[in-house]
């Protein structure tokens, strides 16, 4: 983003996505962003004015706010691609009526749902929505089919798999 | 002040600057920094201060609480805590001994000799 936001709205949008990269929390991007929107009601400036360039202003805050490791993003993504694994596993041995490595397919769906409760944790924390401190509402509207879409292909991989090898069985 | 100040300078003072004008009384941002323009820090951007104000927080020397605003749409206004309180007069009278000692090694232009 080169050009400098004129208005607050844009100024808001552009400091929510730059604060999000550097993976700020969703509580502390509202603060920072409401703060901007009152500082600037009150001196009458222009938010890039005041707090410079959305980007810089959220890069100077990263003294504040460490980025995670990455070794934490890898273990997020190691349990999640375990987690997913096993509950396929799980999933296939229990709509077939088979078992998975001499063990039963619940079994391995019950563990595949532990090992994924951690970073589900992690990702749901991470993509909070950001709520205006002010008002308790929502700064930035997330699209309802975000959600949704999120579930939806999963499942859909699971079931258009098991069907898949019904019918070639 | 007809000299600007060298922004090391302010960079150093501003934090105790900005934790006496909420000691002071309980006040929000934008009041903090006419506070400290009118105490000839010249003008501190919103950019500058508001770090400097949530690492004060973070550091558990101030409280923040969004209240309603006049007409506006609500302002943070910060508190000074105990803590708050002590560090700043500790740090206030390692500053002063800090500058005294400083001036003492700069010739002075008003001197007559």
């Amino acid at each position: 983003m080169s050009a400098t936001p004129e208005t607050v709205t844009d100024y808001r949008q552009s400091l929510v996505l730059h604060l999000r990269l550097q993976e700020v929390p969703a509580d502390r991007i509202g603060e920072i962003v409401a703060e901007v929107e009152s500082h600037v009601a009150e001196t009458g400036e222009a938010p890039a004015e005041a707090f410079g360039s959305p980007r810089e202003y959220a890069r100077s805050l990263t003294d504040e706010h460490r980025k995670p490791p990455r070794w934490w993003t890898a273990t997020t993504l190691v349990l999640a691609a375990a987690a997913g694994w096993l509950i396929g596993q799980g999933a296939f041995a229990v709509l077939l009526d088979e078992t998975w490595l001499g063990r039963s397919g619940w079994l391995w769906l019950a563990t595949g749902v532990v090992v994924g409760i951690p970073p589900a944790y992690m990702v749901s924390r991470r993509s909070r929505e950001v709520l205006d401190p002010r008002t308790g509402r929502p700064l930035v509207r997330t699209p309802r089919w975000a959600a949704f879409t999120f579930y939806l292909i999963p499942l859909a991989i699971i079931l258009v798999g098991w069907l898949a090898i019904l019918i070639t069985r | 002040m007809d000299d600007d100040i060298p922004t090391e300078w302010l960079r150093a003072v501003l934090p105790l600057a900005v934790l006496a004008a909420v000691a002071e009384e309980e006040t929000y941002g934008y009041a903090v920094a006419q506070r400290l323009q009118a105490g000839g820090l010249g003008t501190v951007k919103g950019g500058t201060l508001y770090p400097v104000l949530n690492r004060l927080e973070a550091e558990g020397l101030l409280t923040s609480s969004w209240r309603e605003g006049v007409g506006g749409p609500g302002r943070k206004f910060f508190a000074v805590t105990p803590a708050g309180r002590d560090h700043l007069l500790r740090r206030s009278a390692a500053w002063h001994t800090f500058t005294e000692q400083a001036r003492s090694l700069l010739p002075d232009p008003r001197s007559t000799r």
